[in-house]
């Protein structure tokens, strides 16, 4: 999904009230999900699953460091 | 090493009658929610618990947790005898669920869902209002945070399609 830098614009900048505001105050990255949204369905995937992989590897860290 | 997409290209080429749900269907629909497992709605037929299972025989798939010194099939009749799966696989942590909270059956997921291209394939993932109604009737503290952030992305979806005008709020 392709945005107009006005309506990139309004997504960051959210009027007080609206969605977009709460879920800012909330402490959710509006520019995250913005860069989320203007991915393809198959990258917002591929990135999943190297967030996946690097989750493993933490995992892996952790246990060896907890064996200790 | 085997990875979700994996598991997600053997459940297309078998044909699988399958919804994608939970984390990773929020981070299909533009969600930043991190997540270690795929979970999945299925369609709890004969025909198509043979389809799921021998997509997924491959990763080997044994309940989580499982007690190393007893058996487990992994077979139609082990999906069609349970609501919910809880699976290890060589390519990382599998759901089959067979409802979901607030929607229903497979029938109710699969009418909440929308078709999105996964390479040559296609894939039924949860649609942003699905995945709302869902997390409002599970109704978990820790999915209070992806309410908020559904609701914002319906909103952001809404700009980018109708230019600034509306919709940027919604009660």
């Amino acid at each position: 999904m392709r945005f107009s830098e006005e309506a990139r614009h309004r997504i960051l900048n959210p009027e007080p009230g609206s969605a977009l505001a709460r879920a800012r105050d909330y402490g959710i990255d509006l520019s995250l999900l913005l860069e989320n949204l203007e991915r393809t369905p198959q990258q917002r995937l591929e990135q999943t699953v190297k967030m996946q992989r690097f989750l493993r590897v933490v995992d892996d860290v952790r246990r060896r460091a907890e064996r200790r | 090493m085997s990875d979700l997409l994996d598991v997600l290209r053997a459940l297309a080429r078998e044909r699988a009658r399958v919804v994608v749900v939970g984390g990773v269907a929020l981070r299909l629909q533009g969600s930043a929610y991190v997540t270690q497992d795929v979970d999945l709605a299925y369609e709890r037929t004969r025909v198509n618990a043979a389809r799921i299972a021998a997509a997924l025989r491959p990763f080997d798939p044994k309940p989580r947790n499982h007690p190393p010194h007893l058996p487990f099939v992994f077979d139609a009749q082990t999906l069609i005898a349970n609501e919910v799966l809880t699976l290890e696989t060589t390519a990382g942590d599998v759901d089959l669920l067979a409802a979901i909270k607030g929607l229903g059956g497979f029938a109710e997921v699969d009418a909440a869902a929308e078709t999105l291209p996964f390479e040559e394939f296609e894939l039924r993932v949860l649609s942003v209002e699905g995945l709302l109604v869902a997390k409002r009737a599970a109704g978990r503290p820790k999915d209070a945070a992806g309410i908020v952030e559904l609701e914002a992305l319906r909103d952001a979806r809404c700009a980018g399609e109708t230019g600034i005008e509306r919709g940027l709020d919604r009660p």
